[in-house]
């Protein structure tokens, strides 16, 4: 280093010039960052901690339990078209939370480390998720910037891929692509869908795609029939766990804490798996129910607080509100009820309602609200979603729809006045 | 094709001959000698052989056949940058000591080299290692690929068709356009881009492909074919068009204009199809336009316009979906191209080529499911070849022999369980996997419940929750919130049994079962639940 040399004013303001904007755009060769913390994060202490880090659902564990089936799969179908140089698709289907991109991750790392060993052919990866896209034709950009680091227009981001792809060059290795989301990438014209499934019946491509979605039968249902055609056979669907399996996702990620006590972990595995099979959820309630027995100052986790967690997870908030809606609004939900009871139409006009609404009053000895009061109630009944109206200012004409059923407003009525 | 298919055939020979000894059975050796047309080499191979038989004291027909592969895939240099320049191109997947041996020593010094780089013992104890890196499965799955075939089998009078319609054109040096439609999957753009190849039209013809997906808009497409015939590029769609038409109006060579993937360029008032459409008919024009789409009478339905004039009527010529006799043929020759024909048994083939032919006529399906059947018996030969030789490794011929007694033709069980979980549709995978979660059973239930029992056969969302928490009151199990509902409704929705018509209000939703009754009680598999949950009548609201 050299020894700080002071300069002349003029000298120094040279120096310092600053950039333009657009200068420092067109460099772009800055990585982004982030502002660093100035505190260190607190290590996890208690057990309960240290198991609630590890129950997060971004901790990838070392190996995906109970999708060894599907693992395999892949990696067959996945190895044998890198080894072979040859393209091809796949297509992945399964509702949330059972472990698609973790699965097809964790076979992307294995044949990195297999390439890495000098076992298979040099590849390179990329993933695309059509989630993170702002529009479908983004897709080419975000392509080419991870083929070659540079930023372009879609437009030629484009023209550059449809080259590299449809020239045969023996020099270039095999390219992996995948596609999460794959029904955000379907327009009315399918063209960015339809350039990245012809890709690889090109012979020059190399090139594999493997393509995630929710639904089992989206290219017959949305895909156009050479996007079908094109997409071939090879399909493969992730079931939702069931709760067998949900217990030992969450067990072998806990093993070797004992913060949760015998049967607990069945509980949310059962309740988990009679809904949706979704392994993110029970990660979820799990937790939660950590962090319930940390307020009750408890070193285990416990039966009370797993099912308080479950309580919680799946609550239904609507009775609460009921209960907590005034005398006259409650009143007001019955008059809907006895209405719709009467007519044994599920829209009703509001005049009808008010007309419910005197003798109900009359009944609990109250007085009957004018009609302003109760478009004002039925105004705040609207705004909270228990009831659906139309446009205020289709005043006593407006029609009313309950957004609960008529069991839930007995049933929290009857819970009040007891 | 020649390198390719030799080099695996050596390896896995080595072991047969290894384990029976030095007597050669006649199919191997003609398939290697088939793949080998060398004359020009066998004096080296003689050679080779004396040496080797007395310095490595391995068996001759091992040697002859290493020998072939070498020669016929590099030509002679010195040993030392012959080996860096294989282990740099083909470092992919083999294990050091099989590089070597498939190393020719042209000298007897850089023989003697070689033998003390890797001893045979070091050889027998790395090759099992190596899971099967070529065998009959991965010939016949490269034969089967998708990409765009050498030749066209199947396609015989349709090429013909095409060739004499252009070559019609360029005899006569008129115009004319050419609409070609057909299902997916039936060779249409092979047969094009075989015609484009063809030398004499190559010569002929200024060819521009176009494939219409890969354009920005319909409009963009007359800057793409500026751009292709090397005209001075305008920046307006309006100036290339007419910079086209000035073009296509001066004598020129003769143009062959073909557009992939033609239903892209439709726009509300069909302008550019229809303008160039009539780019025949400009004077002087010598444009051959072929057009390609799915749809039988794409040109009827957009461009009815056409029909007036009958000069600037497209010539029509439709592609049939293959039938079971020419996917049949397209797979034997492709196998046999890699000469692992028998890979196949003949019912096997059989089936599948109905089957496809049956429902699609899609050569790539038919060709994907080739390869899939192919894959699955490859990975169920290495489950059991895997078996033995974690048993014992120290004797590793018993892996060798497994492998090459293993290598069995597909059958027709395999192919058949294939198309059943391709064909067999949702309720079959369903059935394998039995993991519906309880409370989307009795959604479906509740549903059907309502379909069959109820009067009104309209179901929106909250009518269907009500139902359905009356049935799970009965049964003493938890009821869903309706916001719970909503989400498991299309967590449903994604194994396409029900179909949800969102309404502005969630409540007001539409469903609609996309399943037959039937099937679906087969799927859920829970009879007793099922049957019961169906006849309760008086879970529905009166």
């Amino acid at each position: 280093n050299k020894p700080n040399i002071p300069k002349t004013p003029s000298k120094n303001t040279k120096k310092i010039s600053m950039e333009t904007p657009t200068k420092s755009m067109a460099k772009m060769c800055l990585t982004p960052s982030m502002h660093q913390r100035t505190v260190n994060i607190v290590k996890p202490s208690t057990p309960l901690q240290e198991a609630r880090l590890k129950l997060h659902v971004s901790v990838l564990p070392k190996s995906l339990p109970c999708r060894e089936e599907q693992f395999n799969d892949i990696y067959s179908f996945l190895h044998a078209r890198l080894s072979d140089k040859s393209g091809g698709c796949i297509y992945i289907s399964g509702v949330p939370g059972t472990g698609k991109t973790a699965t097809v991750n964790e076979v992307i790392r294995c044949l990195k480390k297999s390439m890495d060993a000098g076992k298979l052919t040099n590849f390179e990866f990329i993933d695309i998720n059509g989630m993170k896209l702002s529009e479908p034709r983004q897709a080419y950009v975000q392509i080419w910037k991870q083929l070659t680091g540079q930023k372009t227009t879609w437009e030629e981001a484009h023209k550059l891929l449809q080259e590299r792809f449809s020239k045969s060059n023996s020099k270039r290795g095999m390219t992996l692509l995948l596609v999460d989301e794959l029904d955000l990438l379907c327009t009315k014209r399918q063209d960015v869908v339809y350039n990245l499934l012809d890709w690889p019946t090109k012979t020059g491509a190399k090139l594999v795609v493997v393509t995630i979605a929710n639904t089992m039968d989206l290219p017959e249902r949305v895909l156009m029939g050479k996007v079908t055609s094109r997409l071939g056979l090879s399909r493969l669907t992730f079931p939702p766990y069931n709760y067998k399996q949900l217990e030992e996702i969450v067990a072998s990620r806990l093993r070797g804490f004992n913060a949760f006590g015998g049967e607990t972990i069945q509980l949310v595995a059962r309740k988990v798996a009679a809904v949706s099979g979704d392994a993110r959820r029970a990660l979820d309630i799990c937790r939660r129910a950590t962090e319930i027995a940390e307020n009750n100052d408890r070193e285990i986790v416990s039966m009370i607080d797993v099912k308080r967690a479950v309580d919680e997870m799946i609550a239904s908030p609507k009775i609460q509100a009921i209960k907590h809606c005034s005398e006259m609004e409650r009143v007001f939900l019955q008059a809907v009820c006895s209405e719709v009871h009467r007519t044994g139409v599920e829209e009703v006009v509001f005049q009808n309602v008010y007309l419910q609404l005197g003798p109900l009053c009359t009944l609990n000895g109250e007085k009957t609200p004018n009609v302003t009061e109760a478009l004002a109630m039925c105004a705040r009944l609207g705004a909270w979603r228990l009831l659906l109206c139309e446009h205020s200012r289709l005043d006593v004409h407006q029609r009313l729809l309950l957004n609960v059923s008529t069991d839930d407003v007995q049933f929290a009525i009857k819970a009040v006045e007891v | 094709m020649n390198l390719q298919t030799t080099l695996p055939f050596a390896i896995r020979k080595k072991s047969f001959y290894g384990n029976k000894g030095d007597t050669p059975s006649l199919d191997f050796s003609n398939a290697s000698l088939g793949n080998t047309p060398t004359r020009r080499y066998t004096p080296t191979v003689k050679k080779m052989v004396d040496i080797s038989s007395e310095s490595e004291s391995d068996s001759d027909a091992e040697n002859v056949v290493n020998e072939n592969n070498n020669i016929t895939k590099t030509p002679l240099k010195t040993p030392k940058r012959r080996r860096g320049k294989n282990e740099a191109k083909e470092e992919n997947g083999s294990t050091p000591p099989k590089q070597v041996k498939t190393l020719s020593p042209t000298t007897p010094s850089t023989l003697l080299g070689q033998l003390s780089l890797i001893s045979p013992e070091k050889q027998d104890k790395l090759a099992p290692k190596k899971l099967f890196p070529s065998s009959k499965y991965s010939e016949a799955r490269k034969a089967l690929h998708s990409a765009l075939p050498e030749n066209l089998v199947g396609r015989e009078a349709e090429l013909c068709k095409l060739e004499e319609y252009i070559q019609f054109h360029l005899d006569n040096e008129t115009s004319g356009s050419l609409y070609v439609s057909g299902p997916p999957g039936t060779g249409k753009t092979a047969s094009l881009s075989k015609i484009m190849l063809k030398p004499k039209f190559k010569k002929a013809f200024q060819i521009v492909y176009v494939n219409c997906t890969t354009m920005k808009s319909a409009s963009s497409i007359y800057s793409k074919i500026i751009q292709e015939l090397g005209l001075k590029t305008t920046k307006s769609a309006r100036g290339s068009k007419t910079a086209i038409e000035k073009y296509l109006a001066q004598s020129h060579k003769m143009l062959l204009l073909v557009l992939d993937e033609m239903d892209q360029l439709e726009t509300k008032n069909q302008a550019v199809l229809y303008s160039i459409f009539e780019w025949p008919s400009i004077p002087e024009s010598k444009l051959v336009l072929v057009g390609l789409a799915n749809a039988l009478n794409l040109t009827d339905t957009i461009l009815p316009r056409l029909q007036a004039r009958c000069e600037l009527k497209p010539t029509l010529l439709h592609f049939q979906s293959y039938t079971k006799q020419q996917i049949m043929d397209i797979i034997t020759e492709r196998l046999k191209e890699a000469n692992v024909l028998d890979i196949f048994t003949g019912t096997a083939m059989q089936l599948l080529a109905g089957k496809v032919a049956a429902v699609s006529g899609d050569i790539r399906r038919a060709l994907d499911i080739g390869r899939r059947v192919v894959e699955i018996a490859e990975s169920q030969k290495m489950m059991q070849v895997l078996q033995p030789t974690n048993e014992n490794d120290a004797n590793p011929d018993s892996a060798s022999t497994a492998e090459s007694a293993n290598e069995k033709p597909v059958d027709f069980k395999e192919v058949r369980s294939v198309l059943n979980k391709v064909y067999g549709g949702s309720e079959n995978a369903d059935s394998e996997e039995s993991s519906f979660p309880v409370q989307q059973k009795i959604l479906l239930c509740s549903l059907m419940l309502i379909l069959n029992k109820s009067k009104n056969k309209d179901v929106n969302m909250g009518k269907l929750h009500q139902v359905y928490r009356k049935v799970c009151m009965k049964r003493n199990l938890q009821v869903l919130d309706m916001s719970e509902f909503v989400s498991l409704c299309s967590l449903i929705e994604t194994r396409g049994i029900l179909r949800l018509m969102m309404k502005k209000e969630t409540r007001l939703s539409k469903v609609s079962l996309q399943w037959d009754q039937e099937v679906l009680t087969a799927a859920l598999q829970d009879k007793v639940l099922t049957s019961e949950i169906i006849n309760d009548v008086t879970c529905l609201p009166n």
